[in-house]
């Protein structure tokens, strides 16, 4: 049971009944929390409202440049006659548990099934690429973090669009950027974002920023440590993102190299 | 009458899934996963060894499939150590009911153990991680654990009646 379960997909359904009948449990592990977390709300919501519709102001004046700047990629694209990139359907989440495993890195979110998430949907926060969808209830589903030792993310350089892979070296550990050679232009502090490589993310989303780049031109490899972007052990809402239908897009070209964007 | 301890175990293993996942402060550093006490194989040790004849190998196999659920692990990893257990439970339940509390935490200690090591086992085969000494530590705690489990429970077993 346990060699077909990692082997195979055959008992995907059986983890979905098995998830559906447990998500009580993990609603009532995460009660003291979202009690808690009601209390803290009730007392910051004056202030915060007050700014967030600040925040607000200052986004729609941002937005208003960047529908502007999408009418031009749209018409730049139609000029290079390329497709038009296919945006997923997003659906906020609430982080409502947390593997109790120290060896694995994952999340718990209060949507499933039921929500039209499903299995391989990315997970965004904020802040940066959070994980994938690998288990879904009827009312809950499990995140798999790009810090999990099963993860791999393709990722390019944002700076020169040099292509890459950050697998994950387990919880809290940095990301490892393996099979990068001396001759490969890659600096501490470059950003990572997601490639589109493999189907699975969808491409341009911040990954990671590296950290440490070891290793002389006499070694076959340099050792590239990553910072996932995304404060993975304290997410409190995250975003999925799905497709429509279920299939997936071919988010099968590479990234070109970002042109700088004005500083706002 | 099988019901009532059956529905008990069914109860009190659903209090252990809660404490089982309720998670760790936020700002709880993650290596503190290793010190928490499997509260699943108390729940599951104190009733074969109190109603043998009611939980058996089956409920605990559920019982780990229903762990595996709510941890994340591979399906089936922890339904097989609770089956291991259940079994070891029920050809020992005479003598550990005849045992003090410190020989029956004693006992604890070497089933966590042994579960753990397998767990491990299996996850150096799956995804070739590395062992860990620190595994060590959800034994030692959970065992540490025990007087409490029983100490809660052991009322439970007086009203349900004077057969157990």
């Amino acid at each position: 049971m346990v060699i077909a379960d990692h082997r195979t997909t055959a008992l995907d359904t059986v983890r979905t009944v098995f998830a559906t009948a447990v998500s009580p449990l993990i609603y009532t592990a995460h009660l003291p929390f979202a009690g808690l977390a009601v209390l803290r709300h009730w007392r910051a919501t004056s202030e915060e409202n007050v700014r967030l519709s600040q925040e607000l102001s200052r986004q729609t004046i941002a937005l208003q440049r960047l529908s502007a700047l999408e009418a031009e990629n749209t018409r730049l694209r139609a000029l290079l006659g390329s497709a038009e990139r296919v945006v997923g359907r997003e659906r906020f989440a609430a982080v409502i548990g947390v593997t109790p495993d120290p060896r694995r890195s994952q999340l718990i979110v209060d949507r499933g099934d039921g929500q039209g998430i499903g299995l391989g949907d990315a997970v965004l926060g904020a802040e940066g690429l959070v994980g994938q969808i690998i288990e879904t209830g009827a009312l809950s589903a499990r995140v798999l973090l790009i810090d999990d030792l099963a993860h791999s993310t393709p990722v390019v350089v944002l700076r020169n669009g040099l292509r890459a892979l950050a697998q994950g070296q387990g919880p809290g550990a940095p990301l490892s950027v393996p099979y990068l050679s001396s001759q490969d232009d890659i600096r501490l502090g470059d950003v990572l974002v997601t490639s589109g490589l493999g189907g699975r993310f969808p491409p341009g989303y911040p990954v990671a920023r590296v950290v440490s780049v070891e290793g002389s031109t006499s070694d076959a490899f340099l050792a590239v440590r990553a910072e996932p972007l995304a404060p993975l052990r304290r997410l409190q809402d995250v975003v999925v993102l799905s497709v429509a239908g279920g299939k997936r897009p071919p988010w099968d070209r590479p990234l070109a190299p970002a042109p700088q964007v004005p500083e706002s | 009458m099988m019901a009532r301890p059956l529905l008990a175990f069914w109860l009190t293993l659903g209090v252990a899934l809660v404490l089982t996942v309720v998670a760790l402060p936020p700002l709880a550093p993650p290596a503190l996963g290793w010190f928490r006490p499997q509260w699943a194989v108390l729940v599951l040790l104190f009733w074969v060894m109190t109603a043998p004849e009611a939980v058996g190998m089956v409920s605990a196999w559920i019982a780990g499939l229903l762990v595996d659920s709510v941890t994340g692990s591979l399906l089936g990893q922890h339904a097989l150590t609770y089956v291991l257990i259940a079994w070891a439970g029920l050809s020992l339940h005479r003598r550990l009911r005849m045992y003090s509390l410190v020989q029956q935490a004693l006992i604890v200690f070497l089933t966590v153990l042994g579960a753990e090591v397998l767990a491990a086992l299996l996850l150096r085969l799956a995804r070739g991680q590395a062992f860990s000494l620190a595994l060590l530590w959800a034994p030692v705690v959970t065992a540490l654990c025990w007087p409490l489990v029983y100490g809660a429970l052991a009322p439970l077993r007086r009203w349900l009646g004077p057969s157990l």
